[in-house]
């Protein structure tokens, strides 16, 4: 499509107020929190500041930052490849649980294969093990209609029992005190690229990002995004045009699940000394809100992560410093998810733009057209 | 094998009934809710959200207002601001059911947390404070006979609200004017809009309706089967009240029968876990016992969507031969 002067598109329009919107429930979730801040704080003003500062006092607390981002890349990104193909999968949780323990499996083997090979074996075997339960509630939803939703959150309190099980019988380590695995073996490990003050940032950062510059690239510039894409905006039409919608369905769950594989093993062999989740991590249902404020788009993924991890740093240091519970920050995602899914919401304004736009754009096709009539020969010279 | 002789007496027992009949009630009232909610099409899986508040401020409430009546109020209210908060946004801001859903569950989960530790300074339970339940009721002549006494007497309050809310239920959705309409916008709301029923407000209603059901389930977890209330103490309940409309096509009778399949189900995993069974496995028996349903349902419809679609191609085939001749 040609892009002329002074022109804009309705679409341009929705993109607009897209972002508006997201600015919008991030004030709106913001201020809520500030009001969480003040009904439970003895010393509000203060609390508030630290809220709002924490992560950039210290290079540490920024450090915790970053290992907070990692693992949201991941999960954030494989929602953003399932929810494009229109697919409500919410095991991506119990995936990204099941995938620690796959790879854990392989990563606890000691003399097992040289530095970089064993990585990658163990992430090959934590993409596995989530493709195996990402497939499930698709492959139900594809045979028997099953409501994928209810299915993947029955799927996920079913994974939660599983893993429970692993840590606490076949996979325990019985030589240490805690419920964990075996050390993760010194070739397994992901190497530590900043080290301030105790807080050790891993390369699974980097990787996250590359991954998320990987899933942009799949969505917006091959044809299976683009695919997943059509399923994902009109399912009917993509059918009628020729579309495998099944086939979308379940190559998006695939994608989605190596994501997850490879994030969950590089943080378990980043960031911890042996596999130690008894309980599911809850990266899935953050990455549920990011991939929310970020549009399903792979790379805003990478700002949203770090919006996250910031006020989950804040809310941390809150924690140690003031009474105030970490619960506060998991109760304005959800209120920035549901303020940024509310479509209704700036519904009346963004209408009214997207008519005056239309006016002005019939103006300025008038005012050149009668341009035109003018001067027919200048046309041609354009041309 | 052995474990198998071991657990059948224990199921064929009076008392294993009256646990099932126990254990059924969140279920059944949750499912109540649900099939309210699948009559006016509105699909939500908020139910386990308003579940967990109803709880937290049943027994917060009872502790506050030193009144069982008043707990069970501030319960129930509770509850129906949750489903009217969903049905606002849900029906009005037009915010996409799924989403919504999640976030609001997740939003209870924290919240009633965050709202536990201001008031109380705990994170785990409600066990410091002092709190009322629902009475348990001795019925007085059918106590004393053998079977039936064990399963019908010695059950709380809220099993009976639990009973008749399935016929309450049932009145609302197929003999009230309200049930009419909410049919009507459930099926088509063109059509009902055409009529002039106002298909938003009528939706609403019937959500704040089963906000009232989910209330009581929720009561009755913080209330009733246990003392106080603990943190994500509905478990996965109000999903499975989910599972037990959809199987159950909305309609109420039906829907206590799921209900009761999925206790049972859950009792026999109790008992399993005594028996030395695993228990995480026992645990997942409900999930995959209601993953199982969905995929029956599921599967029905789709066959019955291809029957009418066929049924459709059919007719059209014998009008054209008709035309044809």
């Amino acid at each position: 499509m040609a892009k002329k002067k002074g022109y804009t598109s309705t679409t341009q329009i929705e993109q607009r107020f897209t972002i508006i919107r997201a600015a919008l429930a991030v004030t709106v979730s913001l201020l809520f929190c500030f009001l969480l801040i003040f009904i439970s704080s003895d010393k509000p003003f203060s609390d508030i500041v630290t809220f709002i500062i924490a992560p950039l006092t210290s290079k540490s607390r920024f450090a915790l930052l970053l290992i907070r981002m990692s693992p949201l890349l991941f999960t954030s990104l494989a929602m953003c490849v399932l929810f494009s193909a229109n697919t409500a999968n919410l095991a991506v949780e119990g995936a990204f649980y099941m995938a620690a323990f796959s790879s854990a499996a392989i990563s606890v083997l000691e003399n097992f294969l040289p530095a970089p090979l064993h990585f990658i074996v163990a992430a090959v075997c934590g993409c596995l093990g989530a493709i195996a339960v990402l497939m499930i509630p698709a492959v139900l939803e594809l045979k028997f209609n099953a409501n994928i939703v209810v299915c993947s959150l029955m799927l996920n309190y079913i994974l939660n029992s599983l893993g429970n099980y692993l840590i606490t019988g076949p996979m325990r380590d019985n030589g240490y005190s805690k419920e964990a695995t075996k050390v993760i073996a010194k070739s397994a490990k992901l190497p530590i690229i900043w080290n301030a003050g105790g807080q050790k940032v891993h390369l699974g950062l980097i990787i996250g990002i590359v991954c998320c510059v990987i899933g942009w690239f799949l969505i917006y510039k091959t044809n299976f995004g683009y695919e997943a894409r059509t399923v994902g905006q009109n399912p009917e039409f993509a059918k009628f045009s020729g579309i495998n919608v099944g086939k979308v369905v379940v190559v998006g769950s695939i994608v989605a699940a190596i994501f997850c594989g490879i994030g969950a093993t590089s943080e378990i062999n980043g960031y911890y000394r042996r596999m130690e989740w008894d309980v599911p991590t809850g990266y899935g249902w953050d990455g549920i809100m990011i991939s929310i404020l970020a549009g399903n788009n792979p790379l805003l993924c990478i700002p949203g992560a770090a919006f996250l991890a910031y006020i989950r740093t804040s809310a941390d240091v809150l924690n140690m410093t003031s009474n105030i519970p970490v619960e506060i920050v998991n109760v304005v995602q959800q209120v920035v998810i549901i303020m940024i899914a509310a479509k209704g919401l700036l519904a009346g304004p963004q209408q009214r733009a997207v008519v005056a736009n239309a006016k002005r754009n019939a103006e300025l096709q008038a005012q050149e057209a009668a341009a035109q009539k003018d001067d027919p020969a200048g046309k041609e010279v354009q041309a | 094998m052995s474990m198998i002789s071991q657990l059948l007496p224990l199921i064929f027992s009076a008392n294993f009934l009256s646990t099932v009949i126990r254990v059924a009630t969140p279920l059944i009232l949750c499912a109540m809710a649900a099939c309210i909610g699948k009559q006016a099409n509105v699909q939500t899986i908020t139910y386990e959200g308003m579940m967990l508040f109803a709880a937290l401020a049943g027994t917060l409430g009872t502790s506050y207002t030193n009144s069982l009546i008043g707990g069970i109020i501030t319960g129930i209210l509770a509850s129906v601001l949750i489903a009217g908060i969903y049905g606002y946004f849900n029906i009005y801001l037009d915010t996409y059911d799924t989403l919504l859903g999640i976030a609001m569950n997740n939003f209870s989960n924290y919240f009633t947390i965050f709202l536990l530790f201001v008031l109380i300074g705990r994170k785990a339970d409600s066990s410091t404070i002092v709190s009322y339940n629902y009475p348990i009721i001795d019925i007085p002549i059918i106590k004393d006979i053998p079977v039936i006494g064990t399963i019908l007497s010695g059950q709380s309050l809220v099993t009976w609200f639990a009973i008749i809310s399935v016929f309450v239920a049932h009145f609302i959705v197929y003999k009230s004017t309200l049930g009419l309409r909410i049919r009507s916008v459930g099926r088509s709301p063109e059509a009902a809009s055409s009529l002039g029923i106002d298909v938003r407000k009528t939706k609403m209603i019937a959500m704040l309706i089963s906000g009232v059901f989910a209330g009581l389930a929720g009561e009755f977890m913080s209330m009733s089967y246990i003392s106080f209330f603990t943190k994500n103490m509905v478990a996965g309940r109000g999903f499975i009240g989910i599972a037990a409309s959809n199987l159950a096509l909305g309609r109420p009778l039906y829907g206590l029968l799921y209900a009761l399949m999925f206790a049972v189900s859950q009792v026999i995993a109790n008992q399993l876990q005594m028996l030395q069974f695993t228990y995480q496995f026992a645990n997942m028996i409900p999930y995959i016992i209601t993953i199982v349903g969905l995929c029956i349902t599921g599967s029905a419809e789709m066959r019955k969507e291809k029957q009418g679609g066929k049924a459709k191609d059919n007719k059209k085939n014998k009008k054209e031969a008709a035309k044809a001749e």
